[in-house]
């Protein structure tokens, strides 16, 4: 539920990029959706959908064509990683590290509101 | 010889302020007294100030001698921009730092009568000043003499906006150290009589600043990037929002203790907190363990200094603490609907969403030594879920809150079916208004802002029926809020763009927008030149053009891009172009809707912050 | 309350363990592992037009590849740390990003040529296929592996935090 969370903030009503013609419409729905899960290096932390630079433009080139290849949004994240290291990525790929990130917030809440209903049966 | 008065006069106030605190030190500890005499106050300011005016001095004479003036000035920039270097890099932004924070100690001086509270000021500004007098000396020279002209300010900041953006950060971030110090005269001093309200005010005047300082910078990254985004989760911008949310709960909790005398233990615990966080974010942003543009890369010798400074200050405040005798009235009873609760839900949650912003800016550092190295980023995905949810859980309650009373007047259930009533009323309208466009996200914001909105028409109602004063700045601020986050729903749901290849005369649509590349020019400045490209834009209502820019500066060989933007509060549209092909230019044009309401709620609550100040107190 | 001195211990040790990230941070910046992985095999031509022959790195049982270019001004600023490596007799191979070449000849005139052999990558496309992000980048070799890469500009400081461990190893 909490990753669909930042979906709406993905921008859906985002039109077509007539830089780069896709052959289907699923394809370009997966660049989209790839180009904002993955970083722009250099930059503070934009997308590479986001941002104009060089390599920006580079990786969506790169992505544009091996989509275009029939390579799986998958694999294609993964030949990032290999090339860039996981940093590329806006989210850490291992289970641990989003168990972590997602569950220590959660503790804070689960504390939070233990407190609250502490202090109220005062 | 300008510089080396200029560290005279730092080292003059480093002094005035370290022995200050020895002295008193010994002094408390033999009589349970400190003396302090107003010309000390006055020398120690204008000391900093003279310090600072040689630095300036000395980068508007292009006095590329000293290093830090080469590192980041350049003599063919406008004067304006050259002022604003100083504080460009680490130990410029240091001193203007070490400014703000003797500014505030003077002012504190004069309105209060609390010597505990210049000592504490005291202990902060010379373990900062002793820091940058030793490790990040700004007056440094360069020796030999560099014959260049001096390396260009990096031509992203030179921009008015982004010049302004620090200082007021600074004075924001400076201002913190006030609730601190009063919290800590208190636990030294139980006579300090008006030691909440002063500390509410003081925490009123960091936070507007740091609103307005944040504000700014997303507004400059806004329009100066060019991407059309206005906040990246980076962990810079982070570092200023953590502080700020901290900041928030102190306000809520000072106002509780200075009126129901409750909560003063969390009060000067969120002080030592607000702090503390600023202190954690100056030492993310300079020690170079996170990579951003943002960064000042120092040496970890430096860093490791800092840390300790901040570690002692942490260790001190405790131990201050846990001696001090800090006694609420007491309260057997707290009722469910009362507002002490409602500033406790409000401080808990706020609380919360600091740490985990904290967690995820930092977990990629945590991440890095317990794998054995492996680097990984935690961005705008992770932010946004953790966000959104607890701020929706916040502005919820919020209308409530405002309508709530203190526990000794009940709030009486009626309230609480009249306000959702109205909620109701206000979320339906809203979805009506806008229909077309109805989705999850528009719906939750909706939900938002009727939950702040429906709180405050009726409190204003009750106000207004029971011939009670307004709480004009409470209700500016809280007013504020649900702008910012009307503006933030709206573009965030519904932005559009293109992006495409535009040829000459040849006109692309975007919504009900005809956009025509006309044509382009090319232009020299003072410091940079540009391809000018311009485009005829129109739709139903009227017919303009816009230019937008490619600059390149020759010095540092960067290549910017100036976006052209119609703003308006309906929407902005907003053109940014990438490279020139043969045959056209790439281009993006983003249609954003309301952006503007993000940067206005920002004010109109910066607004209510100082206008809380301002007002005629009747208490 | 209980409770509240439990989240007080709970706050103080959250507060702890940032400090000891921290800390920890700071002085472990040169054990940052780099998965090791072979030099891309792509096709790149030197400056003279000939394609790079593996063999040729695997002469020295260390070399450092740096990714330059004119318009790149940091690269500038390392120029000096590059030119003193190669008198110590390390090899250095460039290469040329997204550059002119007429430009990359003058500029190696001018300033000083450190480097034993340039390749000449235009259009970046064996940059990406190494992993680059931009100039100056500089990634250390073992034959013809990969066992660092550092961003931005080289320096001592840089070389001994980094590279020298993986040397001594």
């Amino acid at each position: 539920m909490l990753l669909l969370i930042p979906i709406f903030f993905l921008s859906f009503s985002l039109e077509a990029m007539n830089i780069y013609e896709f052959s289907n419409e699923n394809l370009e729905k997966d660049f989209i959706e790839l180009s904002q899960e993955v970083s722009c290096p250099l930059c503070a932390g934009s997308s590479i959908a986001e941002s104009d630079s060089d390599i920006a433009n580079d990786l969506k080139n790169v992505i544009f064509k091996e989509l275009e290849n029939g390579k799986t949004p998958r694999e294609i994240k993964n030949n990032l990683i290999k090339l860039y290291g996981e940093s590329i990525l806006f989210m850490p790929e291992n289970k641990m590290s989003i168990f972590i990130l997602y569950g220590f917030p959660l503790l804070l809440i689960g504390i939070g509101t233990f407190f609250l209903f502490n202090f109220l049966k005062k | 010889m300008i510089p080396e008065i200029g560290l005279l006069f730092l080292v003059l106030a480093f002094t005035i302020s370290s022995f200050y605190v020895l002295g008193n030190s010994f002094m408390f500890y033999r009589n349970n007294n400190f003396i302090i005499s107003p010309k000390i106050v006055y020398l120690f300011f204008f000391s900093v100030l003279l310090s600072f005016i040689c630095l300036e001095i000395s980068f508007l004479t292009d006095d590329f001698s000293v290093l830090y003036v080469a590192n980041n000035s350049n003599e063919n920039l406008p004067a304006y921009y050259k002022f604003a270097a100083l504080w460009g890099g680490h130990e410029g932004s240091m001193l203007l730092y070490l400014l703000f924070l003797s500014l505030w100690t003077l002012i504190y001086y004069l309105k209060s009568q609390s010597s505990f509270g210049i000592f504490f000021l005291f202990v902060i500004f010379s373990l900062f000043s002793g820091f940058v007098i030793f490790t990040s000396n700004p007056f440094e020279r360069l020796l030999p003499f560099s014959p260049e002209g001096g390396l260009d300010l990096n031509p992203l900041l030179q921009d008015f906006a982004f010049t302004i953006h620090p200082p007021t950060l600074y004075l924001g971030y400076t201002a913190l150290t006030l609730p601190f110090a009063i919290a800590m005269a208190r636990c030294v001093d139980p006579s300090y009589k008006n030691w909440a309200s002063d500390l509410k005010n003081w925490s009123v005047i960091s936070w507007s600043f740091l609103t307005l300082g944040i504000a700014l910078g997303s507004w400059w990254a806004y329009y100066e990037l060019g991407w059309g985004g206005w906040w990246f989760w980076d962990p810079v911008e982070n570092s200023s929002l953590i502080p700020w949310l901290i900041a928030t709960a102190l306000i809520h909790s000072a106002i509780a203790t200075s009126k129901r005398n409750i909560f003063s233990k969390w009060t000067v615990l969120l002080s030592l907190g607000a702090i503390l966080s600023s202190y954690i974010g100056l030492f993310l942003v300079r020690s170079g363990i996170v990579t951003s543009v943002h960064t000042f890369a120092l040496d970890p010798e430096r860093g490791l200094i800092l840390l300790f400074i901040i570690l002692f200050v942490l260790i001190f405040s405790l131990i201050v603490y846990s001696r001090s005798k800090l006694i609420d009235s007491s309260y057997t009873y707290v009722s469910v609907l009362s507002r002490e609760f409602f500033f406790l839900i409000n401080n808990v949650f706020l609380i919360i969403l600091a740490i985990a912003i904290l967690f995820g800016t930092i977990y990629p550092i945590i991440y890095e030594i317990f794998s054995g190295g492996k680097d990984i980023s935690v961005g705008k995905p992770y932010f946004d879920s953790v966000t959104v949810p607890i701020a929706f859980f916040l502005a919820f309650f919020q209308g409530f809150g405002i309508l709530s009373n203190w526990s000794s007047r009940s709030t009486e259930p009626k309230t609480l079916y009249v306000y959702f009533a109205i909620l109701i009323l206000l979320t339906v309208s809203l979805s009506v208004l806008f229909l077309n466009n109805i989705s999850l996200s528009i719906t939750v914001t909706n939900l938002m802002i009727s939950g702040i909105l429906a709180g405050l028409i009726y409190y204003a109602f009750l106000q207004i029926k029971n011939s009670r004063n307004m709480n004009l700045s409470m209700i500016f601020s809280h007013f504020g809020i649900a702008v910012m986050i009307l503006g933030i729903g709206l573009v965030s749901s519904l932005e559009s763009q293109k992006e495409l290849i535009a040829f000459k005369e040849k006109p692309f649509e975007l919504e009900n927008y005809k956009i025509t590349y006309l044509g382009e020019e090319k232009n020299i400045s003072q410091n940079f030149s540009s391809d000018e490209v311009s485009f005829r834009v129109e739709n139903l209502n009227r017919e303009f053009n816009l230019i937008a820019e490619k600059r390149y500066y020759p010095v540092s060989k960067s290549i910017m891009t100036e976006a052209a933007i119609y703003p308006s509060i309906k929407e902005d549209l907003y053109i940014s172009i990438g490279d020139q092909v043969e045959e056209g230019w790439v281009v993006k044009a983003q249609l954003k809707p309301f952006v503007r309401l993000i940067w206005l709620g920002a004010l109109i609550m910066a607004f209510g912050g100082f206008f809380s100040l301002f007002r005629f107190k009747s208490s | 309350m209980k409770i509240t001195r439990y989240i007080g211990y709970f706050s103080l040790f959250l507060i702890l363990f940032i400090f000891s990230i921290f800390f920890i941070n700071l002085f472990e910046e040169s054990e940052v592992n780099f998965p090791e992985k072979n030099l891309p095999s792509g096709e790149i031509k030197t400056f003279e037009g000939n394609i790079l022959d593996v063999n040729f790195l695997k002469k020295n049982e260390f070399s450092l590849l740096n990714v330059w270019a004119t318009w790149c001004i940091n690269c500038k600023l390392e120029h000096g740390f590059l030119m003193a490596k190669k008198t110590e007799g390390w090899n250095i191979v460039g290469l040329n990003y997204k550059d002119d070449l007429e430009k990359a000849f003058k500029w190696l005139d001018q300033y000083g040529n450190p480097y034993s052999v340039n390749l000449y990558d235009q259009d970046g496309e064996y940059g990406f296929s190494l992993g680059v992000s931009g100039a100056p980048e500089t990634y250390l070799l073992k034959e013809d592996k990969i066992l660092q890469k550092h961003i931005g500009i080289m320096s001592e400081k840089v070389w001994k935090d980094k590279f020298i461990p993986l040397i001594n190893n």
